[in-house]
């Protein structure tokens, strides 16, 4: 049986902690960090980058880093807080089938 | 016949056999009576249990050794690092005291250098290195891009700037480099 994790999806930063023996201990992430930035990042090249390297990367790749996501998770595109939230975004935005709001997929 | 008979009733005396199909003339193998096997059953699962209780009393006393050795790490784990820089300490002082004797300037940066090659020479000892950025192809595992500059006699994204440098410990990145990287657009003559 595999061990469950708790993951704590903030809008800027996440934590992620499991439980061992008997209590939760937060995971360090691979650059050391306890927390992580949430941010992911898809490049030319076709890598996805996480964390704090997606924000280091992010001025030279506005349209395909992503973050503060957690604004429009759950919500529809033609709603208020997403249009608002759009004029903030340098990422697009578009409407899926069924009205949610879903970031546009790369290279699309 | 006769024998086999008697020999079944000897053994029926001693332990009593649970009544099989078996006929006479078949071999029965003699079971375990039900009590005999809860009564080791019950004996297996009380030592069991007391194993069980004494791991887990163990496991108890090791995660407290753990944290306790884990804490002491925590609290005196930068004591070499921090002996090798009294060193530093001890030469910036030292310039100080020089500088306020004597007046040459030179005589004071070149002070300054030394310390600073000492400085630097402990920091390497403990793993620290300087990340190389000038010239090289942006990686954000290294560099922060803080802005990007349009050239067009470099590859895209080269670093092209160094506002401040960056450093790693070992193989972990402590502080990333705060660079300028170039975005490639057409030369003019067309």
């Amino acid at each position: 049986m595999g061990k469950a994790i708790g993951i704590d999806l903030g809008t800027t930063n996440s934590v992620v902690a499991v439980m061992q023996g008997g209590e939760p201990v937060v995971v360090a992430n691979q650059e050391g960090s306890r927390t992580t930035p949430s941010v992911v990042a898809f490049t030319e090249k076709g890598e996805r980058l996480v964390g704090q390297i997606a924000k280091r990367q992010s001025i030279t790749n506005p349209e395909n880093t992503i973050f503060s996501i957690k604004r429009l998770m759950g919500r529809k595109y033609d709603s208020e807080i997403v249009t608002e939230a759009m004029k903030r975004l340098p990422y697009k935005v578009v409407p899926a089938s069924n009205g949610d709001a879903h970031r546009r997929r790369y290279l699309q | 016949m006769e024998k086999r008979e008697i020999k079944d009733l000897e053994i029926k005396e001693e332990h009593p056999v649970e009544e099989t199909k078996a006929g006479p003339e078949e071999m029965v193998p003699v079971e375990q009576p039900p009590e005999e096997r809860i009564e080791e059953l019950e004996a297996e699962l009380a030592e069991s249990r007391e194993r069980y209780i004494r791991l887990y009393a163990e496991f108890e006393n090791y995660k407290k050794r753990v944290q306790k050795d884990k804490e002491e790490m925590l609290k005196y784990g930068t004591e070499p690092l921090l002996q090798d820089l009294l060193t530093v300490l001890d030469n910036l002082e030292m310039a100080i005291q020089h500088a306020e004797k004597e007046v040459s300037a030179e005589s004071l940066i070149q002070g300054v250098e030394l310390t600073l090659k000492e400085f630097r020479k402990v920091l390497n000892k403990y793993g620290i290195s300087e990340i190389e950025a000038v010239g090289k192809p942006f990686n954000p595992v290294y560099h922060h891009a803080m802005s990007e500059i349009e050239r067009s006699d470099l590859d895209d994204k080269t670093v092209v700037e160094e506002y401040r440098k960056g450093y790693t410990l070992k193989d972990r990145t402590i502080r990333p480099a705060l660079v300028a990287v170039s975005r490639k657009t057409k030369t003019e003559d067309n």
